[in-house]
């Protein structure tokens, strides 16, 4: 058995008081640990627990003696490295396990939780077991779900990482807490939870040894006796569950998804009629999915256009209904150079034309001084500065291999490939930190294609980076939680691919890496990169419409993988190959008509709100917590303004200045 | 899973077509990985080897890229389920699951370049210490066509490779200089060490159940 599993059925494990630090003013005291499982993690739960998600933690029943109650409890487990194997990572740099940035909050548009602001506290998922009606198993007996008494929602779900829940079931079973009521040959099964009163009967039978006889295939040459208890004990339940609450078991979804409850409307379902069930119960989700409006593309922003919301004094005005535009049409190739400056942030929507001359002039300062700052390393220094090297040296290994089938890059000793080199060690300079990842090159080289100069593109790189930065993040995290919202996009938007991913243990969406690191960079042809960027820059209709892209491509190729029956290396292999085979129009067609189509639909959950950035709904303490959202928001969008404003310290850039004019480079600014 | 390569254990000591023409009566199905630092050639050896083909500017992989190739030994058709890995270290968090349940790995490292080659080592000593322990491993100096400019010597290399175990070749995906025999000689050692391979995921590494017996299936019948 697994070091991790431990199943305490007679001596229980006594473990302290405690102050909860859940908002639950109870406090917990002398529980005894009925079963405990390691390594479990947290699948799904309320939105409170969002920073908690995929996270690994002990799974456990305890037995407080105050309040005496059994409880089902999940505790994180702290500063240890998560091996994730439900989505097939395995972290081994010894970072320690962090919670998601502030920055990284803003970029992926969710909220962090007002207490994941104020303190790193492990938080703890509990509740009364009595609290619960049924426990749903699936995914080969790995994924466990409990589904509460009060709505016939689901409480939470969680994934067994060392082995399955099965050990931690029986004991369950073994200890009349729950009992067996259907299970198919393919693993999915479903417990009931019993009552107290129920448990309390079950145990005195127990204690006469007849449960296992009821149970016991072995016994044959008691068969008769064995008939007749076990015609004895199957009645049993059906006595406990009339006194039990009547739940109608039609488990509806609410900020949980719903594909892998079962839902049964008659009271003593044979599970065979599950698949059945299943069936209807993705139909359900479609039917709650409003048609798919019919998308079209229009016509570029073209020139005219454009100078029509010039405004007198050069600003531009109207900016929604250009991004609108844009968004639906991109732009006019002789535009783009001029355009992709306001979309990327380095010219400002609102600036005058002098204050924008200005801007310029600035902002080529500024380059030059941080290009001089790589320049005027010298050997020794760089001898010195190993951070300062690897990046070099990668740099110019990949700046070698960027889009050198394009012209403007093609052909040895281009000039061009200098100056990707170029600003790509100016980033570095610009910060440090990040340095250089494998992909930005990518993103780099189309931008300096358009706008055919150093600074500028420097500047619209910087832009564009800021949108995607946290694709870079050493541990992932930014890959990973993209990944999560995808999949969560998926399975709202498409539950016929998403349930065959999730049999096919595909549902990790991690042959999504490329298209999400390089915002599908690698996919599309130039022509066709140019006009999926400007579109994504707009930032519309939604924060994260990035992702409906890869929904969108996803759902051209359901038929394909499913009817190929493609396991998840021939899906990687088969999404790879795509590569230069997507048509750009249909896809932005698709991925705006899909995103129509979800934020249309009724009972829209909070995990697909959060995504979207449609405001989160919430069931009875809504007001509070949009108050504390707001506020956490405020405060993400102040830190995000301290992380990013550069330092502005006068004397240092005198003195700065002087240096420059002595050096060798006063030729660059 | 076990069943994999023993029934391909006397496949060893023969000559290699490729592709596969000739009807085959047994089948092996093995995972390979490509490791090694940024720019040494992973992508372009197994481009050589899966499509014969060559470029000179192959862009720096991202994620990861899946391919397939076959080869024929005797009666035993060798199937590779080949992962290309990123390499910048940036990304080496990635790897474990790449390397998880693989049955071979290749370590690259480019015969220009001294860092790359120290690269090597340390992908060797982690697939010792985190992959199957019967994992085949293959040293591959790659870049052999530019020799005259090499730093990472020859004997140097050999003899670590002899010292830990490896199997050792110096390539050229750009001239296909024994691409296709280091690959052979992967194929030909695996059937031989099998047995153990399966058994093999340190205490836990959670082996993908589905994906086991899926290669069972599909191996040695």
């Amino acid at each position: 058995m697994n070091n991790s599993v431990h199943y305490n059925t007679n001596q229980g494990v006594q473990i302290g008081s405690e102050e909860s630090p859940a908002a639950t003013p109870t406090t917990f005291t002398n529980g005894t640990i009925k079963c405990t499982h390691d390594g479990v993690l947290l699948r799904k739960a309320s939105v409170e627990h969002i920073a908690d998600l995929n996270t690994s933690g002990a799974l456990s029943i305890i037995d407080y003696e105050s309040p005496h109650r059994l409880y089902i409890e999940w505790r994180p487990n702290d500063n240890i490295l998560v091996a994730d194997d439900s989505q097939d990572w395995a972290v081994v740099d010894t970072i320690p396990r962090r919670s998601r940035t502030i920055s990284e909050c803003k970029a992926f548009n969710i909220k962090p939780s007002p207490e994941a602001i104020a303190a790193n506290k492990p938080r703890i998922i509990r509740t009364r077991l009595d609290d619960l009606s049924t426990i749903i198993v699936t995914e080969r007996g790995q994924v466990i779900c409990f589904i509460q008494k009060s709505d016939n929602f689901k409480h939470s779900e969680f994934f067994f990482q060392h082995g399955n829940a099965e050990q931690f079931l029986k004991s369950m079973c073994e200890q009349h807490m729950i009992e067996l009521t259907g299970s198919r040959l393919d693993g999915v099964a479903e417990y009931t939870v019993l009552s107290t009163e129920t448990q309390k009967l079950k145990r005195t039978f127990a204690e006469l040894n007849i449960g296992d006889m009821k149970n016991s295939e072995s016994k044959k040459e008691k068969g008769w006796m064995r008939n007749t208890w076990s015609g004895l004990l199957i009645n049993l339940p059906d006595i406990a569950s009339s006194v039990k609450s009547s739940t109608p078991r039609n488990y509806t979804s609410r900020n949980v998804g719903v594909h892998s409850c079962s839902s049964s409307s008659e009271e003593h379902s044979p599970m065979d009629g599950e698949i059945e069930n299943l069936k209807e119960e993705d139909e359900k989700i479609v039917n709650t999915l409003p048609e798919r409006p019919f998308v079209e593309r229009t016509k570029p922003l073209n020139e005219a256009q454009w100078l029509e919301f010039h405004t007198v004094d050069g600003r531009i005005s109207d900016v929604d209904r250009i991004k609108e535009i844009i968004f639906h049409g991109g732009i006019h190739f002789n535009l783009r150079a001029d355009v992709w400056k306001y979309l990327l942030n380095y010219y400002q929507w609102n600036d005058t034309e002098i204050e924008r001359i200005q801007r310029h002039k600035e902002k080529y300062k500024e380059y030059y001084k941080m290009k001089a700052q790589w320049l005027s390393m010298t050997t020794t220094q760089e001898e010195n500065f190993s951070g300062f090297r690897d990046r070099k040296c990668q740099i110019e290994k990949d700046v070698k291999r960027t889009d050198r089938s394009l012209d403007f890059f093609a052909g040895e000793d281009n000039p061009n490939l200098m100056v990707l080199q170029g600003i790509l060690m100016t980033y570095v300079m610009y910060n440090f930190d990040l340095g250089y990842v494998q992909g930005m090159s990518d993103l780099l080289a189309p931008l300096l294609a358009i706008q055919g100069n150093e600074v500028d593109a420097f500047w619209c790189f910087v832009g564009f980076m800021d949108m995607v930065f946290a694709n870079f993040d050493i541990d992932q995290a930014g890959m990973k939680a993209q990944f999560r919202q995808l999949r969560d996009l998926v399975e709202f938007s498409n539950p016929r691919l998403f349930n065959y991913m999730v049999t096919h243990e595909s549902d990790n969406m991690f042959f999504c890496f490329r298209w999400l690191l390089v915002w599908y960079k690698r996919e599309f042809s130039n022509d066709d990169i140019l006009k999926l960027w400007e579109c994504l820059w707009t930032r519309l209709p939604c924060p994260n419409f990035h992702l409906f892209i890869s929904v969108s491509i996803l759902d051209q190729q359901t038929d394909v993988i499913i009817e190929n029956k493609y396991e998840f290396t021939e899906i990687l292999k088969h999404i790879n190959e795509l590569s230069g085979h997507i048509n750009v129009k249909r896809t932005l067609e698709n991925a705006e008509a899909i995103y129509l189509q979800i934020k249309a639909a009724d009972n829209l959950p909070n995990n697909i709100r959060l995504i979207i950035g449609e405001p989160v709904i919430d069931n009875g303490n809504s007001e509070k917590e949009e108050e504390q959202s707001e506020n956490g928001t405020d405060t993400a969008d102040d830190l995000y303004e301290v992380v990013r404003k550069p330092e502005n310290d006068r004397r240092q850039e005198e003195q700065f200045d002087e240096a420059c004019e002595r050096s060798m480079f006063l030729n660059y600014t | 899973m076990a069943t994999t390569a023993r029934s391909g254990g006397n496949a060893s000591g023969s000559s290699a077509q490729r592709p596969n023409g000739t009807q085959q009566n047994k089948n092996c199905q093995f995972k390979l990985v490509l490791l090694g630092e940024s720019a040494v050639g992973k992508s372009s050896l197994v481009l050589r080897f899966v499509k014969g083909q060559f470029h000179e500017y192959q862009e720096s992989t991202i994620g990861a890229a899946f391919l397939t190739q076959t080869l024929c030994i005797e009666d035993t058709v060798v199937k590779f389920e080949i992962w290309d890995t990123a390499g910048q270290e940036r990304y080496h968090s990635l790897a474990p699951m790449y390397y998880r349940g693989a049955q071979a790995a290749i370590v690259v490292y480019d015969i220009q370049n001294q860092d790359s080659f120290q690269r090597a080592k340390t992908w060797v000593k982690e697939l010792h210490k985190q992959a199957s322990p019967n994992i085949v491993i293959a040293l591959a100096g790659n870049k052999a066509d530019l020799s005259n400019i090499r730093v990472v010597e020859y004997e140097e290399a050999k003899q670590y490779a002899e010292e830990n175990g490896l199997l050792f070749m110096e390539t050229s995906a750009k001239t296909g200089m024994n691409v296709n025999d280091i690959f052979l000689a992967i194929a030909k050692k695996l059937p031989k060490n099998d047995g153990a391979n399966n058994q093999g995921a340190p205490a836990g590494r959670r082996l993908n159940d589905n994906e086991n017996n899926r290669q069972t299936n599909n191996c040695c019948k």
